[in-house]
Parts: C-alpha cells; sequence; structure tokens
C-alpha cells in the first residue's frame, strides 16, 4: 500500500519542525559531554581545549565504584524480581480464570502513576513502624515496586498477542501441563522475558527520588551520588559522571538489542 | 474446544499436575499459587505503606523529631489554612498544566511525522527518540544547568557576539523548572501520540487531500480529531508527571518557588516532621488521584468521539 504525502512544502515544513524539536531534545546533552572534556577548573563557555584531566581525576574516586557496584547490583537483582513477580502476574491474568484481576492489574501499574516522594516515604514510614533496617534489601524491595508495572506490561502484551495454539497443541499431544509450560510457554516467552529485564534494568538504574528516603552512605547508587555532588557545587568532575552515566544508560539497550537478536537466532527460530 | 476434550490429556499427568492446571481448564489451586507471590508483595510494599503513612499523617510532631501517638486532624487543618502550603500545591497544579499544555504542542509534529511516514527515516526517528528514555533524568536535568548558568553555554555565547556585557541569570526560576520539565517530558509525549496518528487508515487522508482539503486543514479536521485519545493520554502522562516533579524544581527552580514534592521531601528529611510530611503526601496522592480520575473520563469521553 502506497502511504500517504503530503506535497513537499509540506513534508518540508514537518521535517523542519521534527528537526527543531529532536535538536531540542539531544543539544543540551551533547554540551555536557563536549564540556566533560574542558580542561579549565572553572567552567566557563567557550571551553578552550580538549583533556581527559576531569576523566583522571574521576576515576581514582574510590566512591565511584562503591556506587556503581551498588547501581548494578541493585539493578540486577530488582530486574530480576519484578521480571519474575510481574510475569508471573501477567501470565495469570491472561491465562488463568480468578476474580479481582481488573483490581490486581490496576494495582501493578499504580507504582507508574503515583508519585515516587509518596512511595518512597510510605515505604520508609512502613519500615520504621516495624523496625527494619535500611540496607541493600529494602533498596531492593523498593525497586522491584518501582520496575514491576514495567516487567508486568511487557509480558502482558506479549502474552497478549501470542495466541494459545502452540499451548493447546502440546496439551492435546499428551505433554502435561508443567511440560507444557516448560518446553511451550516459557521459550515462546523469553524474549519479552528478556525485553522486560531489560526495561526494568534502566528503571531501577535512573531512580533517584524514591530511593534517596532508603539510602544509607554504604548503599549509595550512581544517582544518588551525582545528585549530591550537583546539590554540593558544579565542579568539572560532574561532567565526566554525567557523561559516563548517559553512555552507560544508552549502551545496556543497545548491547541488550544485539544479544536479544542472538537470543532469537538461538533458541527462538530453530 | 470444550473442557472435557483435555481430561484424558490431563488424566495422563500425576495429581500434582492436575492439581496445577497451569491453562485454566478448570477452577483449581493454580491462580492461588501464581498470583499469591505478587499480591503479597503488593499488601506489604505499596498498601500497608500507604495506609501506614496516611495513619501517621493524623500523629503530630513531638520533640525532636519524634511522634506523639494522637489522633487529629490538625495537620490537614495547618495545611489548608496556610496560604504558602496552599500555594505550594496550586504552584504545582500551574506548573503541571503550563508543562502539559506546551509539551503536546511541540510533539504534536514530531509525532505527526513518525506516524505518517513509511520510510527508513521513520526508524532512525524512532530509535532517535528512545535515547532520552534510557538517559539519566538527573543528568538530562543537571544539562541545563551547564547551558544556562551564569558561566554557561547561553551566556558565554551571548558574550562572545557581544549581546551582553553582564552574565544573565536564567537558572533557578520557574521559567527553568518548566524548560527542564519540557524537554524532559517531550519524548514521553510523542510516543502515544504517535501510535494513535499511525492507526489512522492512510484513505482517509487520501480522500481528504483528494476533496481538495489544504495541508492545514487535513491537520486540523481529520488528524487531530483522530488522535485525540492519543493527544489526551500524553497531556495526561505529562501533567501527572509534571506536578508531581521532584528532581527538576529542586536542581532548576528557586528555593522560595516549591512543588509539592518537595514539600514532603523536605517535612520527611529536613525537618523531620513526617506526620505533616505525610499529611502532605495524603493530600497530594488524593489530589493526583482526582485529577488522574477526571482527566481519564475525559479521555473515554473523547474516545468515543473519535470513533
Amino acid at each position: 500500500m502506497k502511504a500517504f504525502q503530503f506535497n513537499v512544502g509540506t513534508q518540508a515544513l514537518l521535517y523542519g519542525i521534527t528537526a527543531l524539536v529532536y535538536l531540542f531534545v539531544f543539544v543540551p546533552l551533547l554540551f555536557v559531554i563536549y564540556a566533560s572534556f574542558d580542561p579549565n577548573e572553572i567552567m566557563r563557555f567557550p571551553y578552550k581545549g580538549f583533556s581527559l584531566r576531569w576523566y583522571k581525576e574521576f576515576f581514582a574516586s574510590p566512591n565511584l565504584y562503591i556506587a556503581a557496584t551498588n547501581s548494578f547490583l541493585l539493578a540486577a537483582l530488582s530486574g530480576a524480581c519484578a521480571t519474575l513477580l510481574g510475569g508471573l502476574a501477567a501470565y495469570s491474568i491472561v491465562r488463568l480464570r480468578f476474580r479481582g484481576k481488573v483490581a490486581l492489574q490496576v494495582t501493578i501499574s499504580a507504582p507508574m502513576v503515583i508519585s515516587k516522594i509518596v512511595l518512597g516515604v510510605a515505604l520508609l514510614s512502613f519500615m520504621v513502624d516495624l523496625g527494619v533496617q535500611r540496607g541493600l534489601g529494602s533498596l531492593v524491595t523498593l525497586h522491584t515496586l518501582l520496575c514491576l508495572p514495567f516487567g508486568f506490561l511487557v509480558i502482558w502484551a506479549r502474552l497478549l498477542t501470542s495466541g494459545r495454539d502452540y499451548e493447546e497443541a502440546a496439551l492435546t499431544l499428551g505433554a502435561d501441563d508443567i511440560r507444557t509450560a516448560l518446553e511451550v510457554t516459557i521459550p515462546l516467552l523469553g524474549p519479552a522475558v528478556l525485553g522486560s529485564f531489560l526495561l526494568c534494568v534502566t528503571v531501577s538504574f535512573d531512580e533517584f527520588s524514591a530511593t534517596q528516603f532508603l539510602v544509607v552512605p554504604r548503599t549509595q547508587t550512581m544517582p544518588i551520588q551525582i545528585y549530591s555532588m550537583i546539590q554540593t557545587g558544579v565542579t568539572p568532575t560532574v561532567n565526566v559522571f554525567a557523561t559516563l552515566l548517559t553512555a552507560i544508560t544508552v549502551a545496556i539497550p543497545l548491547i541488550a538489542q544485539i544479544a536479544f537478536g542472538v537470543f532469537r537466532r538461538t533458541f527462538v527460530t530453530r | 474446544m470444550s473442557d472435557g476434550d483435555y481430561g484424558e490429556a490431563a488424566a495422563a499427568g500425576g495429581s500434582l499436575t492436575r492439581a496445577l492446571s497451569l491453562f485454566g481448564r478448570r477452577h483449581n489451586i493454580a491462580p492461588f499459587v501464581l498470583v499469591a507471590p505478587v499480591v503479597v508483595f503488593l499488601a506489604f510494599v505499596l498498601l500497608l505503606p500507604i495506609a501506614v503513612m496516611a495513619e501517621m499523617s493524623f500523629y503530630q510532631r513531638g520533640q525532636a523529631g519524634t511522634i506523639v501517638k494522637v489522633m487529629s486532624f490538625a495537620n490537614y487543618v495547618t495545611f489548608l489554612k496556610e496560604p504558602a502550603y496552599l500555594k505550594v500545591l496550586g504552584n504545582s497544579a500551574l506548573i503541571g498544566a503550563l508543562v502539559c499544555a506546551i509539551t503536546v504542542a511541540l510533539a504534536f509534529v514530531p509525532a505527526a511525522v513518525l506516524g505518517l511516514t513509511r520510510s527508513r527515516v521513520k526508524n532512525i526517528l524512532f530509535l532517535l527518540i528512545l535515547i532520552p528514555f534510557w538517559t539519566s533524568f538527573i543528568v538530562r536535568t543537571y544539562a541545563w544547568i551547564v547551558l544556562l548558568g551564569t558561566n554557561g553555554v547561553l551566556n558565554g555565547a551571548m558574550r562572545s557576539f557581544g549581546l551582553v556585557d553582564a552574565p544573565v541569570s536564567m537558572l533557578y526560576s520557574r521559567g527553568a523548572v518548566i524548560l527542564g520539565l519540557v524537554h524532559a517530558m517531550i519524548p514521553f509525549a510523542i510516543v502515544p501520540i504517535y501510535a494513535s496518528i499511525e492507526r489512522i487508515d492512510d484513505s482517509v487522508l487520501e480522500a481528504a487531500a483528494t476533496l481538495g482539503a489544504r495541508p492545514l486543514s487535513i491537520f486540523a479536521e481529520v488528524i487531530v480529531p483522530l488522535s485525540l485519545p492519543g493527544i489526551w493520554a500524553a497531556g495526561i502522562l505529562v501533567f501527572i508527571e509534571a506536578m508531581g516533579a521532584f528532581i527538576t524544581p529542586q536542581l532548576l527552580g528557586s528555593a522560595s518557588d516549591m512543588m509539592i514534592a518537595q514539600l514532603v521531601q523536605e517535612r520527611f528529611i529536613g525537618s523531620f516532621d513526617w506526620p505533616f510530611g505525610s499529611a502532605v503526601a495524603v493530600i497530594y496522592l488524593i489530589f493526583s488521584g482526582v485529577a488522574f480520575a477526571a482527566l481519564f473520563a475525559g479521555r473515554q469521553a473523547i474516545s468515543g468521539l473519535a470513533r
């Protein structure tokens, strides 16, 4: 089918406006990257020269490695928990019969629209009430809650579009339920499970607003650290931190895309 | 296929398998086993914490940040009687509404281009717009400090061109907060609008063009009305997110012009008045819940019209 097209003048105008909006979205970030190579002590535009001075200084700080380890560990653990919980819930809602589906779905999605500040102070109040100490465990719990709607939605959408024909075929051919689940349902869901996990990782990796209430110095994450650096005064190392954080958060999904392709070729289309 | 057809196949499995029918052929224990973990989790990490916080909002702050467990509406009365607190709520709603209007307006054309083109450009544009979703929110906000600061890019450029002698103060203002929020929200607005424009049948647009409609009236009379559900969804998303923003006003705003999330955070971390902070959080939850419900009802009405 031939797509509808406007006349050339209108097309040019539409693309022009689009280009401007995209520039507005991306140019600020480019200046942060540019500023990170400025050798001057005091940041002052126009920047002069190119140097890795602040990169060297930044990588010499031991706090960075603590925060990076915490961030990656937290993202991996909460991503796995949210995918498992969200996946089970999505599966049950799409494939099984039980009461209260709508209520469950609304409650699972709620953390997406409720302010992260409110979620953070609510969990903090509850933990203090119970006398639970703040540590990595409480952060994993919080991040699992924040990631749950995303993990759920990815797998839910996949289950909705994939019919149950393959499962029915396996059952009719005499496979029992557990075998059907292990050999048909889960392999078919593979890409969605991976996609859900990665989306959760990027959500957790970026989280600041709720995290600030449950964090202790030992469990500092990268967003917590860069935020306190910005608050105490903008130094050139903040630019380096910001550039690296951008690089990491863009790299995770890109690597995932490639891994996803490999995964699909290896396991799905045999 | 009826349920009975599976009888033999299921009977071939063990008794555990029979009890754990995973494919919804009959009512059994499977839903409870599979759904229990998420229900327990939500009860203990979402619902009970909010209940505990709501309970605390009726208590009072005692000496040195302790909590006096005497129930009263005092915190709510204080909030509703004090113009400074009401102003914080009003500011948040106003900033939310402004950011919502500007963001949706700016997002519409890129969304239309994404939704109407079928070329390879579309894939590139789509991949690009996903990048901000992955990029750290703090970094995207911080970028405006680099741009708008007194020694920043904009002031430096204006100085080089001789436009200004002294640096212009742009940061730490409401304008900077709105700019930062619009910048952060544009990608979130583009996606739902794009999704609804992409669903428009090309032949409808062809028909309008064949009948002599100019490009502007195709937009105003065909594309906008047909994509209203998407535009409205984008609006809800941006309004709720912008109204509850914390990082942006904290980093780019002025200390005297607070938003509601900042007030909650300040009471919890700054002044250790958890009961009052909880009351503000509850008021905010109710306010955003009502706003969300009203906007959502509006969207349902609009979807009806668009059909």
